[in-house]
């Protein structure tokens, strides 16, 4: 089977009418599609976006009838939520949660006419921020095996005006304590405030063991076993109301490239949770 | 069979004895039936999941302990460890993962098994193979190959560079030196040099092929690459499967 072009993944996802369907289940997409940024070759989907509009098309080529919720949900549709997400063959019930910190600085420009002095302070902040661990290597965990779980901070601005405010946006877990996040700071010179909002907790769904054995047991017949990881951000995941909902999906996140295999697999996982007699709106 | 008098803890773990012959995780046996996963780690299940069982069923074959009930004592989460995220998504609680966080076969565990009381009673057979078994999986190679009635285990293993010759008594009167490097040994992902990966390895052969394959008397000739549990279990499973496994009263 070849892959649809992107236009078409796209156009037959906005004609699915989750509304009029029989679907057993409503299905979302994480992640903005932008069709335009797409290219199709023999291998897979290539491009920015790539790695969402490919789990599109994987929920638009299953047999089974599937409420597809594209490009916006309707969260008030009845029945078990399955979330296509960029999991790389995992399931998933949680989301890590966002936050952002605003860390003030005593800092005069004037006095620092070379930048010196700010140049200096962001790299003690910046070292500051860096995840740490006990026993893991997080410091070159792009993969995310460890830090997926952890406190993380990227740093979103720097503002220059009385003072120096430096702000970050954070990736949160269900251990983040906004004292935590203070204390991070503490050590580095001249901080004078750190002021940390929750921008969106971390979800944790709780579906019924009929959802949740649809989930394992095909995840079981297509790959093997099924193992767990969590969302890295809340998305639609954690937008969705109530706790019916699970996620799972091949592909990674941030990758411009979805392989027809994974295309595959995630249509092959979808097709078989769709199938269990368990997963009924 | 041997167990312990009386129970004995180690991080993350307690450990009881049983009155009846084979290892229990969790209420899991430590049988090849019951693996769930075996790559990067080994998981059992049956119903409920233990995960990072190797790094208990090691310490527990080093030291020849062939009945114990185990039962994991966690009561806080480390969501930078995958097991943690995978458990609290699961809904089980992180009691389940009876891995060591630091990547070691629980060296605390072994030097309490060392200084607990053993019993033994009720002799059981030993095992070995009545043929060599070769087995491939993820890059790396295995041969099982049979060995006299009570000459324990015989590792010979290389992992990258590294070898390491190790001998196993599956009745627990295994060298002290090489329990204490081989339980003080990091898992091949966090370890430093290929040296302690292979030192370590030798706990997780001891968890793959001597107690959950259950062999008592076998030379083993391992080249490991990545994910060698894969290569381990499966080549404990091969025996099994094409009928060489031979126990010897």
């Amino acid at each position: 089977m070849s892959l649809p072009d992107p236009e078409t993944v796209v156009a037959r996802a906005r004609d699915t009418d989750p509304d009029t369907s029989d679907a057993t289940a409503n299905v979302a997409v994480t992640g903005r599609v932008d069709a335009d940024a797409v290219d199709r070759t023999d291998e897979g989907y290539v491009g920015d976006t790539a790695g969402a509009l490919g789990r599109l098309a994987a929920a638009t080529a299953v047999d089974e009838d599937a409420a597809i919720h594209y490009p916006e949900p309707d969260f008030a549709a009845d029945g078990p939520w399955l979330v296509l997400a960029p999991l790389s063959g995992f399931a998933s019930t949680v989301s890590a949660g966002v936050g952002r910190a605003d860390v003030t600085l005593d800092y005069d420009a004037d006095a620092d006419p070379h930048s010196d002095r700010l140049d200096a302070l962001v790299s003690d902040l910046l070292e500051a921020s860096r995840p740490t661990h006990e026993h893991y290597p997080v410091a070159d965990d792009d993969s995310g095996v460890f830090t997926r779980g952890m406190t993380t901070f990227a740093l979103d601005s720097l503002s220059v005006d009385d003072d120096l405010t430096a702000t970050f946006e954070l990736s949160t877990t269900p251990a983040t304590r906004p004292s935590d996040v203070e204390s991070r700071f503490a050590s580095v010179e001249r901080v004078r405030a750190v002021d940390y909002e929750t921008v969106a907790g971390v979800e944790r769904s709780d579906p019924s063991p009929a959802l949740r054995d649809a989930v394992e047991s095909a995840h079981r017949s297509e790959r093997g076993d099924c193992e767990y990881d969590w969302l890295p951000d809340p998305g639609v995941f954690a937008a969705i109301p109530g706790g019916e909902k699970v996620a799972f999906g091949t592909g990674r996140p941030g990758e411009g490239e979805f392989a027809k295999t994974e295309f595959e697999a995630c249509r092959d996982l979808l097709a078989a949770v769709l199938s269990a007699p368990e997963v009924v709106a | 069979m041997r167990t312990i008098a009386e129970p004995v803890e180690g991080t993350e773990v307690r450990v009881t004895p049983s009155e009846t012959p084979g290892i229990e995780v969790n209420g899991v046996p430590a049988t090849l039936d019951a693996v769930e996963k075996a790559d990067v780690r080994v998981d059992l299940a049956n119903g409920a999941r233990s995960f990072v069982v190797e790094h208990v069923l090691g310490p527990l074959g080093l030291r020849g302990i062939t009945a114990a009930n185990v039962v994991g004592v966690r009561d806080e989460w480390d969501f930078a460890r995958p097991e943690h995220r995978f458990c609290y998504a699961a809904g089980l609680g992180p009691e389940h993962v009876v891995g060591h966080p630091a990547g070691l076969p629980n060296p605390a565990l072994a030097t309490a098994l060392g200084e607990v009381e053993v019993v033994e009673r009720d002799p059981q057979p030993r095992q070995t193979v009545s043929e060599p078994v070769t087995y491939a999986a993820n890059g790396g190679e295995i041969e099982l190959r049979p060995r006299e009635r009570g000459a324990g285990v015989r590792f010979d293993v290389q992992y990258g560079d590294a070898t390491i010759t190790a001998d196993v008594d599956p009745c627990g009167h295994t060298d002290e030196d090489l329990v204490e490097s081989v339980t003080n040994a990091t898992t091949p992902y966090l370890s430093p040099t290929e040296a302690e990966a292979v030192t370590h390895s030798i706990a997780d052969l001891v968890s793959d092929v001597a107690v959950i394959g259950g062999f008592d008397d076998l030379a083993v000739d391992a080249t490991l690459a990545d994910a060698y549990h894969a290569l381990t279990v499966g080549a404990a499973r091969k025996a099994h499967e094409t009928g060489v496994v031979e126990q010897r009263p």
